[in-house]
Formats: C-alpha cells, sequence, structure tokens
C-alpha cells in the first residue's frame, strides 16, 4: 500500500529552548525503533509558509485552482513528512525536536492528521538561567538575543513559549495526539517518562535500551548540550535557578513567569 | 510571542525560514555575465512554412473564422484522475513581458491547461533552498533522508497545486505562469528535469515603462512595491530575470520567445512554441480570443488587455512613457543585456 504521508509515525517534539529536548533525543534515540535526529527547522518553515499560502492566496486558490486551504495543509504536510522521513524508515517511529516545533503543533496537526506532539517542558526559572548563560546573538546586529540577556525578557519569552504549547496541548491532548513530558521527570525518574513516551508512541517497551552518547553526530544547534549529553543523566540542574541568579533576579523572573509556572505545576 | 522573541544563535537559520514568506517578487542579488539569449526567428533554422491556410494577418473581430485549427487527432484524450500527471510546463518572465498573453495562448490549446498565476512556485523554490541550506545535512546524516527526496517532496508539492486544475479543464497537460518562476527556472530544473520552460523577454525598457505604470502594494504593509516605483529596482529585476534564464542558455528543454516577435507575428511564434511543446502545431492566436476568461485570475494585471486581439501597440511604449532620467537608469543598468538582446 503507497505511503500516504499523513503523519502516521511521525512525532513532533517542541518546547522553549532550554527545556531537555536535546536529552530527550539522546533518551528516545535509545529505542531501536526510534529515530530521532537533530533540529532541522523544517517543520515549523513550511507551516509557517502553508499558513501564510491560506491566509494570502486561499481565496484565489480556491477561486481559481480548485484547492480549498484542508488541501493546501495537506500538500505542505505530505512535503514535511517526506523530507523527514526516508524510503527506509518503514515501521520506525520518526521524531523531530526543534524546540520551535512548538509554534506550530496546531498547524502541524491539521497538516499531518496522524502526527503526534511532545509538549516538553521545564521550571521557567531554570530555563531561564540556563538561557542567561548563551551567547546567542543576531545575526545582524551582533548584540545578544534579549532572551539570553535580559532576565525578564527570558521569562517573557519562556512564558509565551508555554502558553502556546498550552494551547496546542488543550486541544491535541484530548485527542489522544500530544502528551507532556518534564525535564524534569525524565531525569528523575527516566524510566517511567520514557516508559510513558514509549507508549505514547506506540513503540515496544520491552526492548534493551542503549545509552550511548558518544555514538551519536550532535549538530551545531545542540553544541550548548554537549557537556551534558555526553555525561551520565543527572538531577544537578534541577533548581540551578537558585543558585545561579541573584535573589533579586529570580524573584523578578518567578514573578514574570508565574502564571505558566502555576499552569505547569511548579507553583 | 512576537516571532522576534524566538530569535536566537544558530536557530536564526530557523528564523530566517520563518521571514521565507515572499511570493510575489524575488530580488536574488548575484549578477552574472550577460548571454546570448536567444535568436530571433529570420535567423534560425526554425522554417516559416507556407501553407495555403496560414494567414500572418489578425483579425480584429471575433467573427472571423480561424485560419488553421488543430487537426482532430490533436486533442488528446484527457489523462485519469490516477494516472501519474506529466511534467508541468513552466511560464516566466520579467513581469510585463507578456506572460498573460502567453499563457492565454498555451490555455487555448485543447491539450494545454495554463489558468492564472498560482504565485506559489517561486515561494516554494525559496522555500526548498532555504531548507537545503538549513537542514539538508541533517535530514541526510540523521533521518536518512537526501537532497533528491527533499526535492521530490518539493516536486510533488507543486504537481499537487496544479493538478486540480488540469483535472477540471479535462486537458492532459498542464503549465503554470508566475513571472517570477523564470527566476527559479535553474532549481525547477533540478525538480522537473523534463518540463518544457517557456521564458519570455521584452524590451527592458517597455518593461520598465509598464511597470512603473502598475499600483502594486505589499500586501502585508500596503506599501508600494518598488519596481513599481523605482526604474532602478525594475531594470534590476529585468536584468536578473534575463540572467537567470541565461545560466541555462544550454538547456534543450528550454524555449525563449521574445514578446516583439509574438505581437508582430505571432502565427510563426506560436507555431513554433507549440512545436517545441511537441504539440500540433496550430494558430491560437485566435483561439485566445475565444476561450480567455479576462475574469479569471486575481490581480492578473493585463487580464482585460490579454482579451483583445493580439496586436503590437505596446512595442516601443518607453519612448512615450519613460522619462529621460528613468532611460538613464534602464540603460545603465541593463544596457549590455540590451545590446544582446538587439534591443540597442
Amino acid at each position: 500500500m503507497p505511503e500516504e504521508f499523513d503523519g502516521d509515525g511521525l512525532c513532533f517534539l517542541g518546547g522553549a529552548p532550554r527545556s531537555g529536548l536535546t536529552l530527550l533525543r539522546r533518551m528516545l534515540s535509545a529505542h531501536p525503533q526510534i529515530i530521532c535526529g537533530a533540529d532541522t527547522g523544517v517543520a515549523p518553515a513550511i507551516a509557517l509558509q502553508a499558513a501564510d499560502f491560506n491566509a494570502t492566496l486561499g481565496s484565489l486558490h480556491r477561486k481559481d485552482f480548485f484547492l480549498e486551504e484542508s488541501q493546501v495543509r495537506r500538500i505542505f504536510g505530505r512535503v514535511v513528512a517526506k523530507c523527514l522521513k526516508s524510503e527506509h524508515a518503514k515501521g520506525a517511529i520518526v521524531c523531530e525536536k526543534t524546540s520551535l516545533n512548538v509554534l506550530v503543533f496546531e498547524t502541524l496537526a491539521d497538516m499531518l492528521p496522524k502526527a503526534k506532539f511532545i509538549h516538553v517542558v521545564r521550571d521557567g526559572r531554570d530555563v531561564v538561567s540556563s538561557l542567561l548563560m548563551r551567547d546567542w546573538r543576531s545575526p545582524d546586529t551582533g548584540l545578544k538575543f534579549p532572551h539570553v540577556s535580559d532576565p525578564v525578557a527570558a521569562a517573557k519569552y519562556w512564558k509565551g513559549l508555554v502558553e502556546i504549547g498550552l494551547r496546542a496541548e488543550s486541544t491535541l491532548g484530548p485527542a489522544g495526539r500530544m502528551i507532556r513530558v518534564s525535564y524534569e521527570s525524565a531525569v528523575q525518574t527516566p524510566g517511567a517518562a520514557l516508559g510513558g513516551v514509549f507508549d505514547f508512541l506506540g513503540a515496544s517497551a520491552k526492548v534493551i535500551l542503549k545509552d550511548e552518547p558518544h555514538s551519536f553526530v550532535w549538530s551545531d544547534l545542540e553544541r550548548d548540550s554537549l557537556p551534558l549529553l555526553v555525561s551520565p543523566i543527572t538531577r544537578d540542574r534541577i533548581g540551578a535557578a537558585r543558585a545561579r541568579l541573584s535573589a533579586e533576579t529570580y524573584a523578578d523572573v518567578a514573578r514574570e513567569a508565574a502564571p505558566a509556572l502555576k499552569a505547569l505545576g511548579y507553583l | 510571542m512576537e516571532p522576534s522573541g524566538a530569535l536566537n544563535r544558530g536557530r536564526a537559520v530557523i528564523f530566517l525560514l520563518f521571514c521565507n514568506l515572499c511570493f510575489r517578487f524575488d530580488h536574488p542579488g548575484q549578477r552574472l555575465a550577460a548571454f546570448d539569449l536567444i535568436s530571433r526567428p529570420g535567423a534560425t533554422n526554425v522554417a516559416r512554412v507556407s501553407q495555403p491556410q496560414l494567414s500572418v494577418s489578425v483579425p480584429h473581430t471575433n467573427s472571423a473564422a480561424p485560419a488553421i485549427v488543430p487537426s482532430p487527432e490533436a486533442a488528446r484524450p484527457p489523462l485519469a484522475a490516477n494516472s501519474v500527471p506529466p511534467p508541468p510546463i513552466l511560464i516566466g518572465g520579467a513581469p510585463r513581458s507578456g506572460t498573460t498573453l502567453l499563457r492565454a495562448i498555451v490555455n487555448a490549446h485543447p491539450n494545454v491547461a495554463c489558468g492564472p498565476e498560482l504565485r506559489a512556485i517561486p515561494a516554494m523554490c525559496n522555500l526548498l533552498s532555504n531548507v537545503s541550506s538549513a537542514a539538508a545535512r541533517t535530514l541526510g546524516q540523521d533521518f536518512g533522508v537526501p537532497q533528491a527526496r527533499i526535492d521530490r517532496a518539493f516536486a510533488d508539492a507543486i504537481v499537487e497545486f496544479v493538478e486540480p486544475l488540469r483535472l477540471h479543464e479535462g486537458k492532459s497537460r498542464i503549465a503554470e505562469k508566475t513571472p517570477t518562476n523564470v527566476l527559479h527556472f535553474p532549481v525547477l530544473r533540478r525538480l522537473f528535469p523534463q518540463s518544457p520552460f517557456v521564458a519570455i523577454v521584452r524590451d527592458p525598457r517597455d518593461v520598465v515603462a509598464s511597470l512603473l505604470s502598475m499600483d502594486w502594494r505589499d500586501p502585508r504593509s500596503g506599501a508600494p512595491l518598488a519596481v513599481t516605483t523605482d526604474a532602478a529596482a525594475a531594470a534590476t529585476l529585468w536584468s536578473n530575470c534575463i540572467e537567470t534564464v541565461g545560466r541555462m542558455s544550454g538547456d534543450r528543454l528550454l524555449h525563449t520567445i521574445r514578446y516583439e516577435d509574438l505581437v508582430e507575428a505571432p502565427d510563426a511564434v506560436i507555431r513554433n512554441m507549440f512545436e517545441f511543446l511537441g504539440e500540433t502545431p496550430a494558430n491560437a492566436s485566435f483561439f485566445h480570443e475565444i476561450e480567455f476568461d479576462a475574469a479569471s485570475g486575481e490581480n492578473e494585471a493585463s487580464n482585460e488587455r490579454v482579451a483583445r486581439p493580439i496586436d503590437a501597440v505596446s512595442v516601443g511604449r518607453w519612448r512615450r512613457d519613460l522619462s529621460d532620467e528613468d532611460l538613464r537608469v534602464v540603460e545603465r543598468i541593463t544596457g549590455e543585456q540590451m545590446s544582446r538582446l538587439g534591443y540597442a
């Protein structure tokens, strides 16, 4: 039977950067049935193009080319699926973990009716303290981005992405297409966390997992996480914000991030 | 959350992918050397076949009978809906070069459907280029997806965009005309190795004069497009289109038409084109009067013009419409290419 490229066997991980997506990649890739590559950016780029087409060309396409918006979304969905699933990936579960997939979870869900989604979350205070350690700069100005140089901006950034992810959870979760995985559960109880993910993905849990971080080829985008990835999984980063941020900054961040912290159960 | 809040090191490339929303005009930066683009009908080995039923004069009324009609066997039966569609014919040229007239002529043939501008292919090509440059290595290395499969994904999508129109028209082939397809012909050749491409070129002075008379605006900001207000921008766009086609001068599946030849000697030009396309030659210049729907195609500026009989009124409009200053700008930017094309 020809492949439908409807997202069957595809899973998109997304969430605020520094929330543990690369760690999850390492853990998921230990499963022989799962392919979880580095960030590609493919899904958000194509999803946003699809949305733009419908917004700006939708009436033209409908009237002159007999293309409904849903058809256009499905056309782009097939592009995403073909870009991520090789001809040899039959039977495999392909996961893609660009953090900003979270921006387009709901669009992707329309584009790929059988795809699944994992919202990866982490305590926003720890995310902020990690972001502030990044040297991420604008290619145009050379200056550090606000969300890696200003604690309140970083908190707003985290909160905004979490809110988008929670909105997607409210529509996709009840349909069985989305779950939430926290960084804290992945490092504190990895077996249980992974078991839940494997169950959700339909991957067999009765496998021998080989955690061989040194065998991965990490992409440039993952370089910031490299020291953690080549070491045994640690719980030391949980609550790291308290030690890294001054009391005043910690309080400012907590205040800005409070609504999302509460929604995720961190407060 | 504003998209700007999502920028970070290394992920800036991803943000640039987000920003790949340009679909109306492309402004590639490279400049290549000019080239000999096409040969004029009299200088080529394409013979003007003298046939008793061929007339070189264009009637001015819809009631005139066509001088040539396609033979009954010219019309092929339409493909079944689940057949593999043939590779699309792609038409392009600098805006205001006669692409709408060309698409009307192509659409008039019983075997070829060519609707109004889809405006999707240039954006798809930009997206493909950005995805390839940002992610091809990871897709190949981590996901086992080679560039060829990425290309195939985009090619399939383009076919999916145009196939419903072909099926609706009940024709065996589909053509797509968006002027700036021409800027992406090299990439499109990679996606569609067997597709015929048709490029149309026109005197850049007439192109710029026409562009400067357009009221085209950015759909997001409402601001007039630079190519409609700035002769240099307009001339640069023309130049980039010509350069791109020039890079494909050895491509045997690229056919280039001069607008001036099309309107001054339509029968021969049209016949040559359909011969190139592998269709029974026909004098379709009469057909477009009958079949062209001037109401089709949002924002196709030339619709009403094209629905009238072909004429050469617009050839040399620059003498009337282009200011001396703008003329100097056009000649400065396009002079070498103009000379090579025989326009100066």
